[in-house]
Formats: structure tokens, sequence, C-alpha cells
């Protein structure tokens, strides 16, 4: 049984998939299938797990959409953007990477964020700077790897 | 069982010599960079100072063969393809001392204490588990069960969905592969991985989590033994040169690469055709930048056919 949950929602042409869950073997992206609309954003903010089986199960999802579809990924979870560092193929060729979420620790105050960053917010691969939501302090430390994290983007315009 | 009359070290590394000199030497006699070498010797060489590995091959036991790498993890793992390591050791300037006495310490050890997390947890610790004997899909529920009692104020943010990434992908090989190879005596996978799988008999999957002050520990058994080096290696030389799914009936071919990225140290205990376990330890750490600079291990124990 998928533990997969995909909520969807047409808002002016563009379609907006909600995934929440694990995608795994089991995925079921049968509610996906035949899509018409131009532009279709998958927001991935309730993954909990992506495994090697749920990648293949996606791969071959995105496959089969209609080469003219504008795809958008949108709040895509640390362990999600690990495993598409990890794994080539999540990312549809062309596709938009909106957002995701990225690792900034603060000295301040000792505690660790998981900041939501847009995609225009990195250039070059260089973290943005941020403000602790804890204490304030203006310059938390972004608490990865920059060429190693921002690998995904690569191929972003 | 035959055990290490010595060990040599090879480092020009003062600062790292003495502390692994100090971790070792409990174990057995500690030289440095002796001149010659006999099979009768463990041998960790430091990369970065020691001699070339070819020219250590032809003398040694290469199970003891211990090397300290500072390279890249995929150049690590083509290293090992290629030279058949059994050991490396991803440097870390703190860890490494602490990280060679526990896997050599298995080598100077009876076999039937390798198993478990036992080794790598200080004595005392507490681990919880559970067996398998299906696919019901409940085990990364009760993974993430389990590592909600952890206390995590020590780590990053992150490490319960590595492990319990870890842990799926492990026991996914371990139900799906394990009993078909031992049955069919073939490295061919032909369980589509949608289908269930029920094991027969006493047949199990045993997961196993515990921490202690350094590291928390993941380890997935299984009672077949089928995983051997050579599937290991060839797998994560796989995941590291192509990263990419493969389409075939079965796993997509990448779980132990991915089991082996999201940890720190990489551990294979196998005794051939009876039972496999894989260990993964994330060692404690506040920042996720250190474990992910962290230069990973890998260690491949296994116990002669008798």
């Amino acid at each position: 049984m998928s533990k997969l949950k995909i909520d969807k929602e047409l808002l002016d042409g563009v379609l907006t998939a909600q995934l929440a869950g694990t995608i795994d073997e089991d995925a079921d992206f049968t509610p996906l299938q035949g899509l018409s609309q131009p532009s279709v954003i998958f927001d991935f903010h309730g993954v909990t797990m992506l495994n090697s089986c749920g990648i293949r199960e996606w791969v071959s999802f995105i496959a089969k959409l209609p080469p003219a579809t504008r795809v958008t990924y949108r709040r895509c979870p640390q362990i999600i953007i690990e495993q598409i560092n990890m794994v080539h193929g999540f990312f549809r060729e062309g596709a938009v990477i909106e957002s995701f979420a990225a690792p900034y620790y603060c000295e301040h105050c000792d505690k660790e964020s998981k900041v939501m960053l847009k995609t225009a917010q990195v250039q070059t691969r260089k973290a943005p700077t941020q403000t602790c939501p804890h204490c304030g302090e203006a310059n938390m430390e972004f608490d990865a790897l920059e060429e190693q994290y921002f690998h995904f983007l690569k191929n972003q315009g | 069982m035959i055990k290490p009359e010595r060990i040599a070290i090879f480092t020009k590394d003062n600062e790292l010599f003495d502390a692994l000199s100090l971790a070792l030497s409990p174990l057995a006699p500690v030289v440095r960079a002796p001149k010659s070498l006999d099979n009768r010797t463990l041998v960790l060489v430091d990369e970065r100072k020691g001699p070339a590995i070819d020219d250590l091959k032809p003398t040694l036991h290469l199970p003891w063969l211990f090397w300290i790498g500072h390279r890249e993890d995929k150049d690590h793992i083509q290293f090992i393809h290629e030279h058949h390591l059994h050991h490396l050791l991803g440097l870390d300037a703190v860890r490494t001392p602490w990280e060679a006495e526990m896997q050599i310490k298995k080598i100077f050890a009876e076999k039937d204490k390798w198993w478990g997390l036992k080794p790598y947890l200080a004595a005392g610790t507490m681990t919880d588990g559970f067996s398998l004997s299906d696919s019901n899909k409940h085990g990364t529920d009760q993974v993430r069960e389990i590592l909600k009692l952890q206390e995590w104020s020590e780590f990053f943010d992150s490490p319960q969905d590595h492990l319990a990434l870890m842990a799926n992908e492990l026991v996914s090989n371990a139900l799906y592969n394990g009993p078909e190879e031992k049955r069919s005596g073939s490295a061919h996978y032909p369980i589509d991985r949608k289908a269930p799988v029920f094991l027969r008999g006493s047949e199990l999957v045993q997961v196993n989590l515990g921490m202690d002050t350094h590291a928390v520990g993941l380890s997935v058994m299984d009672c077949f033994g089928t995983l051997d080096w050579t599937k290991t290696v060839e797998s994560l030389h796989r995941g590291f040169q192509e990263k990419t799914v493969q389409y075939k009936k079965g796993g997509a071919g990448l779980g132990l690469y991915l089991a082996f990225s999201h940890g720190n140290q990489f551990i294979v205990n196998r005794r051939p055709g009876l039972r496999t376990e894989v260990i993964c330890l994330i060692e404690k750490n506040r920042r996720y930048r250190q474990y992910k600079g962290r230069l990973k291990s890998f260690h491949f124990f296994e116990e002669a056919s008798s």
C-alpha cells in the first residue's frame, strides 16, 4: 500500500500537487497520470523519505509527462536534496527548482535551523546570509558544504 | 584462529602515530614503519606518507591491512575496488584513533564477538530492536519509533531521517535479495519490490539500534550470508560511478550506496552462507557540515569458510 499522499489543486491553469509521506517502491502516481495542464508544480514539503526504488518510480513517472509541460519543484526537504545530489535523474531536464530547505547553524544560540531558500537566492553556489529564527542573530552559518549541497542546482539557469 | 603478532603503523604524522599507538598497544606490540613485513603483522598505512600499496600487498594478510585514506569517498571506493581492500578509514583527525581501536579490536577478538553493535558502543549501552519475517513495510516505522526514544541534543538535526532511510534500504535488500540468492545460488534478484515476501521457518531479519557518547549505530542482520565482499564493493562502486537507478526486476541497485553515503562508518560482518550483518554508524556531531565533511570508512569482516 502506498504511503504517499497526493493532494491536487488547480488554480489559474496551474496544477499544484502536494506530496506527503514516503516515496518508495509502492508510490502510486496514478492520481497524477494524464495531466494536461501546461504547468505543474510539485510541492515536496510533506515528503519524509525518498528511497532508491522511490527515485526509480518518480523518474519513470516524470518521463511520462508531456514534454511541453512546465515542471516546478517546490519546497524540497533536506533529506530529498541529499538524495537528489547522490542519484541522477530525479529532476526532469528543463524543470525549475523553485525552493528547497537548507541547514543553517547559529553559533550564538547553538541551534540548527532548516531555512527554506529560493533558488534565486543562491548565486554561484554561495549560501545567502540568514537571520536566526531563535535568537535573531543576523549571520547564521550555512551548515553544509556549499559545493556539495548546491550540486543539484548546476543545471538551473 | 590466527591473530596478528604485531601492529605496524606507517605515518609521518607524529600526533596520529602517538594516538594510534596509545589506542592499539594493549592489543599487540606496535612498531613504527618497520623495514620488513610478514603476514603475521597487522598494518596501518596513512596514505599521505606511507608505502605504496602495491609494495605491501604481496607480503600481507590482506584483511589485516587498514588503509587510512584522505581522498574523496568516490576515490576511496575506487581504491578499495581496485586493491581488494577490506578496511579503509576515512582520515579524521579526531576520530581515526578511536575508529582504528574499535575495528582492529575485532581482528583480535573471537569471531562470535564480532557481531552486533556491541563492539562499537560503550560497555553497558542499551540497544533496541526488532525482527522481521516478511515485507510488511512497517520496518521503517518501527525504526522511527525507536529513534524517537533517543536523546538527540548532541546531534545535528536530521540523523533520524538518515537512519530511517538506511534501515529501509538495508532491510529491503535483506528481505528481497538474501533468501533468493541463497536458494537459487544466483546473484540475480528476480523479486519485484512491490510484491510481498515471506521468509521461511526460523529465517529472520534482525534490526538493532543503539547510541552511546560517540555514535548512533544501526545494525541489520540476515540469516543468509550471501552478501560477499565482491557484491558489496561492486554495488558501491557502481553507485559512485553511475549514480543512476537500475531498471530491472528487483531493487534499484543503489541501496548499499545510499546506506554507505548517509553514514560515517559502514561495516559488514559475514559468515558465508549463514549470516550477514551491515552496520552503519553516525558519529555524534552537532554540526551537519562536519557530519557531511567526514570521509567515510569501510570495513568488511569475513569469517573463513570452514
